[in-house]
C-alpha cells in the first residue's frame, strides 16, 4: 500500500503550532548560555503526558522496582531539562516519541546518570508529573510484559495516545451534547466483559439500532479527530504527523509495528 | 462523573485514566485505523470470508456497505486488481436484495467516467468494479481548504455527467468520495440509490442506510416527486461543508431530531468554526444548502463551475450580483486595499445609505420567510405522518394528522393571512378528499400570491380531479335523467358538450397547470406538462397523455411519475414490452414507488399469455408475483396492489390465495368491480360447492353494481346463474330455476350492450343468449 500521498495535507496551509514544534523552535541565546532553564509549559506538560511509556520502559528493559522506576522516570525528564537534550537532538528533532527514545537511550546507557539520584527532585528545577496510582502502573505493565522489551516504549505510547484521545473525546462530546453518543461509543468498544451487539447498545440506552450506528459512525469519526490532534502535539510538522499516525496505526507497519 | 472546567479537565481527565483491557485496546486501535467500516471493527459480527470467487482471489475486505461486504480482489485471468462486492451471504436467497443488486450494476455500468469508479462485470453475486487504492474524504486529513474545494468540484462534475444520464445519486457524502494514490477523487456507490422516501425508513426503522446528514430537505420529508439533481447539489454542499468544518450542517445524536432540523433549521455559518474561512466558500456552501431547490445551483454544474471561480479567484456567482452584494465586495476589496480608515467616515455613511432599502427588505423577507419556512417544516412532517399511517391502512390516524395540519393553517392564518398556509390549507382538504375547500384554500393563496407556483399545480391537480370525477357523476347523472338503469358509453367530447361546465373546468386546470413559475420552490415547468398528460389521460387523449410524458421525461429523466403514467398507457394499449420497460425505468430510478410494481406486474401477467413455453410462461408469472408482492409490501394501502396479487395466483390456480388477496382488495375500496368480478371466478374455479357457486353469483352481482359499463361481470353473472339454474333443474325446483334463468337472459343483455364490437367476449355472450333463449342447457356446468 506504500506511501499514500492523497495530496490533500501536502500543506500549503500553515501547520498549527504544537507543544512539541513550539519546543523545537530555537531559543534566543540568553536561555541557552549554559544556566538552568525553568522546565517550559509545552515539555512539562508533554511529559506529563507521556511519563507513562518511558516508566514502562525503564521497569521492563532495566527490570527496576516501582520505586526506582518511578524515580528514574523524574530523573530522566530533569536530566533532559537540564542537558537542554532538546537543542541538542537534531538527528531526532522530528517527533517527541523519537526523541524520547533517543534520549532514554542515552540516559540509561550512561551509568553515572543513572545511578546518580541525587539529582532527582533537586532543587533548580522541578517537574510535576501527575499522581501514580501503583496498582494502575502494574496493571499497565501487566499487559505489556510478555512483549520484547524494545517494544514496550512503543506500545505503552500507543496506548497512552489512545487513552489521552479518549479523554480529548469525551470532554468534545460533553460539551457539544454528545453524552449518548460518547456513551454509546464507550459501551461497544471499552466493555469486553459481555457480548454486545447494535441491539444490545440500542436497548440500553434507549435509543434506536440506527441511532446507535450512527452515533458509533460520528463518535468513531470524532475519535480519529482528537487521535490526530493528540499526535499533532507530539510533532514538528504536517509530513511527520502523517508518519508518525501510520507508523503508529496504519495497516502496513503491522499490528505491533516495526521498530523504526 | 461530572466533567470538570476547561483548564483543569485535561489533567483530571489524566487522574481519572481509563483503564484499557487489552480487548479494548485492541478495538480501540482498529477504531484508530483510517478509513475502514465500522462492522470490520466488530469481529463478533464477522462471517467466514471466502478465499475466491469465481476468477478473483479475495485479498483482504475494504469495507461494508449495505448490500454485501467489498472486498480487494485480484482478477486471475487478467492480471488486475479489483474492488469486489460481494452480496451478503444470507440475502442471496432474497429476491429483493439481488434485485436491489442488479440495479446498482445496471445503472453504474452505464456511466463511464474518470471520477467515477468504473465496473468491469456483474454476476449473480458479486460486481466487480474499479479498485481505488485510496481513502474516503471521511478519513483524510483536512487541512487545505483548497484541495477540498477542488474534490468537492470534481466530484460535482462527475455527479453532472450522470445528471445527465438521469441518474441521480442520492447518498452523497464524504463516505461516498474516495481520493486514489495518485490524488484522483472517485464518486463512489452510483446506484444504489437509497431508499429516498424517509416515510419508509422512519416507518421500518432500521432501513435506513447511514445518517441523513447530507440529505437535502426534500428528500428527508419524503417528496419524491421533488428528488432531482438539486438534491444532489445539496448533498455536495453537505460534504463540503463536513470536510471544512469537521461535522455535517446539522450535527443531531437521534435520526428524527436531525431530520426535522434539515427540514426546519438554517445551517449555521462555516464561518462560525472557522472564522478565517474566505466568506464566499461559505456563500457557496449556503446557496447549495437552501432548503428550498430553486435557490440552490441550477445543476452540479454551475456548482462545480463556481467553485472553479472560486479556486481562480474570479468572483463567484453564488449571489445574485445585486447591489448590497456587489457594494459589499466594493467594501470588502476597499478595506483590502487602503485599510478600513482609509475608507473614511464618509465612505461607510454612504455604503450603509445606499444598503438601507435592500437591508431592509432583506430583513422582511428574512422573517416572512422562516415564518414560511417554519409552517413548511411542521406541515410537510404532519403530511408525511398522514402518508404513512394511510399506507398502513389506519385512516383514522391519517386523518387525525390532517386535521390537524388544518387547525395549525387555520391558526396560523388567523394571526396573520399568508398564501403559504393557505397553500397547505389546500393541499390537506385535497388530502382528505374535499375537493371544493382545497380549491377554496388554493384560491385564497394564489390571490395573496399568484407567484405561487405549487399552488397553482395544487389548484390543477384539484380541478383535473374535479373533472374527472364530474365526467362519471355527469355519467350516471345523465343516465339517471333517461331513467335508463344501463347507461351506455358516453365518449368524453359528447359528455362536454352536454355539460359545458366540464369543460369549463377542464380548461381552469389546464390553465393552472400551464403558468409559467419559475421562482418559487418545489415547483418545476414540467410538473405542469406532466399533470396536463395526466388530465389528457382521463379525458382519454391517449395521444396527447404520450406526448407530453415523452416531453416530461426528455426534460426530466428523473421524473418517476411520469415513467410510470407512460407505463400505465402502453399498458392500455396492449404493448406489454412498453410497459415493462417504462415501468423498469421508473424502478430503477426510484424503487419506493408501489404503482411502479402494480404496472410491471400486470404488464408481464398479461406478456405471460403470449409465450409459447411453458417455462417462459411460468418465468413471467413468477416475475409479475414478485412485483405485486413487492407493490403491497410498499403500499399495503393499495387495493390495486392487492388486486394484482390476486391476479397472480389465480394465474397459479391458486385460487385460495387469489380469493383472499382480492377479498383484501375489496377491503381496502370496495369500489374495485374487477376485484368482486375475479374473486367469484377464482370461486367458481375453486370448488363446484354450491355455496361456492352462490358466493361467486354474489360477487358478479356486487361487480356490476359497482361499475355497471364493465361487460364482463354482466357475462359471468349470466353464466353463473344459468349454471344455478340447471342446478335447481336438477333439483326437480323448476320454477326457481325459470326464475334463475330469466335473470341469466337479462344479464347477458347486459353484457352485450357494454361488450365491444366483435370482441371473443360478444360471441360468447351471443352463445349464451342464444341458448338461454331457447331453453337449452348452457353447460355450464
Amino acid at each position: 500500500m506504500g506511501q499514500r500521498d492523497t495530496s490533500i495535507d501536502r500543506g500549503r496551509e500553515r501547520f498549527p503550532s504544537t507543544r512539541w514544534s513550539r519546543i523545537l523552535e530555537p531559543r534566543s541565546p540568553a536561555e541557552s548560555d549554559g544556566s538552568p532553564t525553568p522546565p517550559s509549559t509545552d515539555f512539562s506538560e508533554l511529559a506529563a503526558q507521556y511519563w507513562r511509556p518511558v516508566y514502562a520502559y525503564i521497569r521492563n528493559r532495566w527490570s527496576r522496582s516501582n520505586e526506582d522506576a518511578k524515580d528514574l522516570t523524574q530523573a530522566f525528564f530533569l536530566w533532559i531539562l537540564e542537558h537542554d537534550f532538546v537543542q541538542r537532538a537534531d538527528p531526532v528533532r522530528g517527533r517527541f516519541r523519537g526523541y524520547l527514545r533517543t534520549a532514554l537511550e542515552r540516559f540509561l546507557t550512561d551509568d553515572r546518570r543513572a545511578r546518580n539520584r541525587q539529582k532527582r527532585g533537586g532543587d533548580r528545577v522541578r517537574l510535576e508529573l501527575p499522581g501514580v496510582d501503583d496498582a494502575d502502573l502494574l496493571e499497565s505493565l501487566q499487559d505489556v510484559k510478555a512483549a520484547d522489551p524494545s517494544e514496550v516504549l512503543d506500545e505503552e505510547w500507543r496506548r497512552t495516545v489512545l487513552v489521552q484521545s479518549l479523554a480529548r473525546l469525551r470532554e468534545q462530546m460533553e460539551a457539544n451534547g454528545k453524552r449518548t453518543s460518547y456513551a454509546v461509543f464507550e459501551d461497544y468498544f471499552l466493555n469486553d466483559s459481555e457480548e454486545l451487539d447494535y441491539a444490545r447498545v440500542a436497548e440500553r440506552h434507549g435509543i434506536s439500532k440506527v441511532d446507535v450506528s450512527n452515533a458509533l459512525t460520528r463518535s468513531k469519526q470524532a475519535y480519529r479527530a482528537c487521535i490526530r490532534s493528540v499526535v499533532a502535539e507530539t510533532v514538528g510538522g504536517p509530513d511527520e504527523l502523517d508518519e508518525e499516525l501510520r507508523w503508529l496505526f496504519g495497516r502496513s507497519a503491522g499490528h505491533r509495528g516495526a521498530n523504526e | 462523573m461530572s466533567s470538570s472546567g476547561h483548564d483543569g479537565s485535561e489533567r483530571d481527565g489524566m487522574n481519572e485514566r481509563v483503564r484499557l483491557t487489552p480487548g479494548a485496546f485492541d478495538r480501540l486501535l482498529d477504531a484508530a485505523r483510517p478509513d475502514e467500516d465500522l462492522a470490520r471493527h466488530a469481529p463478533r459480527a464477522r462471517a467466514d470470508v471466502p478465499e475466491a470467487v469465481d476468477r478473483y482471489t479475495l485479498l483482504r475486505e475494504v469495507g461494508q456497505g449495505g448490500m454485501g461486504v467489498v472486498y480487494e480482489a485480484e482478477d486471475t485471468e487478467l492480471g488486475r486488481r479489483v474492488a469486489l462486492k460481494l452480496l451478503r451471504e444470507r440475502l442471496t436467497a432474497s429476491s429483493d436484495a439481488w434485485e436491489r443488486f442488479q440495479r446498482e450494476a445496471r445503472t453504474v455500468a452505464r456511466l463511464s467516467h474518470s471520477n467515477i469508479a468504473a465496473i468491469y462485470e456483474a454476476r449473480d453475486r458479486y460486481i466487480a468494479m474499479q479498485f481505488v487504492d485510496g481513502e474516503t474524504l471521511a478519513t483524510v486529513p483536512r487541512d487545505d481548504v483548497r484541495q477540498l474545494v477542488r474534490c468537492v468540484r470534481d466530484a460535482a462534475r462527475a455527479v453532472h455527467y450522470a445528471h445527465e444520464r438521469g441518474i441521480v445519486h442520492r447518498d452523497l457524502k464524504p463516505h461516498n468520495l474516495m481520493i486514489d494514490s495518485a490524488g484522483r477523487l472517485f464518486v463512489m456507490d452510483f446506484g444504489l440509490a437509497k431508499r429516498t422516501a424517509v416515510d419508509s425508513s422512519l416507518s421500518t426503522s432500521g432501513h435506513i442506510l447511514g445518517t441523513p446528514s447530507y440529505m437535502a430537505p426534500e428528500q428527508a420529508r419524503g417528496d419524491v416527486r421533488a428528488v432531482d439533481a438539486r438534491t444532489d447539489v445539496y448533498a455536495l454542499g453537505a460534504t463540503l461543508y463536513d470536510l471544512i468544518a469537521g461535522h455535517p450542517p446539522f450535527d443531531e445524536e437521534e435520526v428524527y431530531k436531525l431530520l426535522k432540523r434539515v427540514v426546519e433549521d438554517d445551517p449555521p455559518s462555516l464561518r462560525n468554526v472557522r472564522p478565517t474561512l474566505d466568506p464566499d466558500v461559505d456563500t457557496i456552501v449556503q446557496r447549495c444548502l437552501e432548503k428550498d431547490p430553486s435557490r440552490r445551483y441550477t445543476s452540479a454544474g454551475s456548482l462545480a463551475d463556481d467553485l472553479d471561480r472560486w479556486l481562480e479567484h474570479r468572483p463567484i456567482e453564488a449571489r445574485r450580483p445585486s447591489r448590497t452584494y456587489r457594494l459589499r465586495k466594493f467594501i470588502a476589496r476597499r478595506k483590502a486595499l487602503v485599510g478600513v480608515a482609509a475608507l473614511g467616515i464618509l465612505g461607510v455613511a454612504v455604503a450603509i445609505v445606499l444598503l438601507l432599502p435592500e437591508l431592509l427588505a432583506e430583513r422582511d423577507r428574512r422573517t416572512a420567510a422562516s415564518r414560511a419556512l417554519v409552517l413548511w417544516g411542521r406541515l410537510s412532517s404532519l403530511m408525511a405522518d398522514a402518508e404513512i399511517y394511510r399506507r398502513g391502512g389506519d385512516i383514522a390516524e391519517s386523518n387525525e394528522r390532517l386535521d390537524r395540519g388544518i387547525a395549525e393553517c387555520e391558526a396560523a392564518i388567523a394571526q396573520e393571512e399568508m398564501a403559504d398556509a393557505y397553500y397547505f390549507l389546500g393541499r390537506l382538504h385535497h388530502a382528505k378528499g374535499d375537493s371544493e375547500r382545497a380549491r377554496d384554500a388554493l384560491d385564497a393563496a394564489l390571490g395573496l400570491n399568484p407567484e405561487l407556483g405549487e399552488a397553482h399545480y395544487q389548484r390543477g391537480i384539484v380541478l383535473a380531479e374535479m373533472y374527472a370525477s364530474g365526467l362519471s357523476m355527469d355519467r350516471e347523472r345523465f343516465a339517471a335523467e333517461r331513467s335508463d338503469p344501463r347507461p351506455p358509453m358516453y365518449d368524453v367530447a359528447h359528455l362536454e358538450q352536454m355539460f359545458p361546465h366540464l369543460r369549463w373546468i377542464h380548461d381552469l386546470a389546464v390553465r393552472d397547470l400551464s403558468v409559467e413559475v419559475g421562482l418559487s420552490s418545489y415547483f418545476k415547468q414540467v410538473d405542469g406538462i406532466y399533470g396536463k398528460a395526466e388530465l389528457a389521460r382521463i379525458r382519454g387523449d391517449r395521444d396527447l397523455a404520450i406526448a407530453s410524458l415523452d416531453r416530461v421525461i426528455e426534460q426530466e429523466p428523473m421524473y418517476v411519475p411520469a415513467w410510470i403514467s407512460r407505463a400505465s398507457l402502453a399498458l392500455a394499449d396492449g404493448r406489454w414490452s412498453d410497459a415493462i420497460d417504462d415501468a423498469t425505468e421508473a424502478i430503477e430510478r426510484h424503487e419506493g414507488m408501489s404503482a411502479a410494481f402494480v404496472v410491471r406486474s400486470v404488464a408481464r401477467l398479461w406478456q405471460s399469455d403470449e409465450f409459447e413455453s411453458a417455462l417462459e410462461r411460468r418465468h413471467a408469472r413468477t416475475a409479475a408475483l414478485t412485483d405485486a408482492n413487492r407493490a403491497v409490501e410498499l403500499d399495503p394501502g393499495s387495493a390495486e396492489a392487492h388486486l394484482v396479487v390476486g391476479n397472480c395466483h389465480f394465474d397459479f390456480e391458486d385460487f385460495d390465495g387469489a380469493i383472499e388477496a382480492y377479498g383484501r382488495a375489496i377491503a381496502r375500496d370496495p369500489r374495485r368491480a374487477h376485484a368482486f368480478s375475479n374473486r367469484g371466478l377464482a370461486r367458481l374455479r375453486k370448488g363446484a360447492e354450491s355455496e361456492q357457486l352462490e358466493a361467486a353469483i354474489a360477487d358478479f352481482h356486487e361487480a356490476t353494481l359497482v361499475n355497471h359499463q364493465l361487460p364482463a361481470p354482466h357475462y359471468r353473472l349470466a353464466r353463473a346463474l344459468a349454471r344455478r339454474s340447471a342446478e335447481q333443474e336438477d333439483a326437480g325446483k323448476s320454477e326457481s330455476a325459470v326464475l334463475m334463468r330469466a335473470r341469466a337472459l337479462e344479464s347477458v343483455e347486459c353484457a352485450l350492450e357494454h361488450a365491444e364490437v366483435a370482441s371473443p367476449l360478444r360471441s360468447k355472450a351471443e352463445e349464451l343468449r342464444r341458448q338461454l333463449a331457447k331453453g337449452q342447457d348452457p353447460g355450464v356446468r
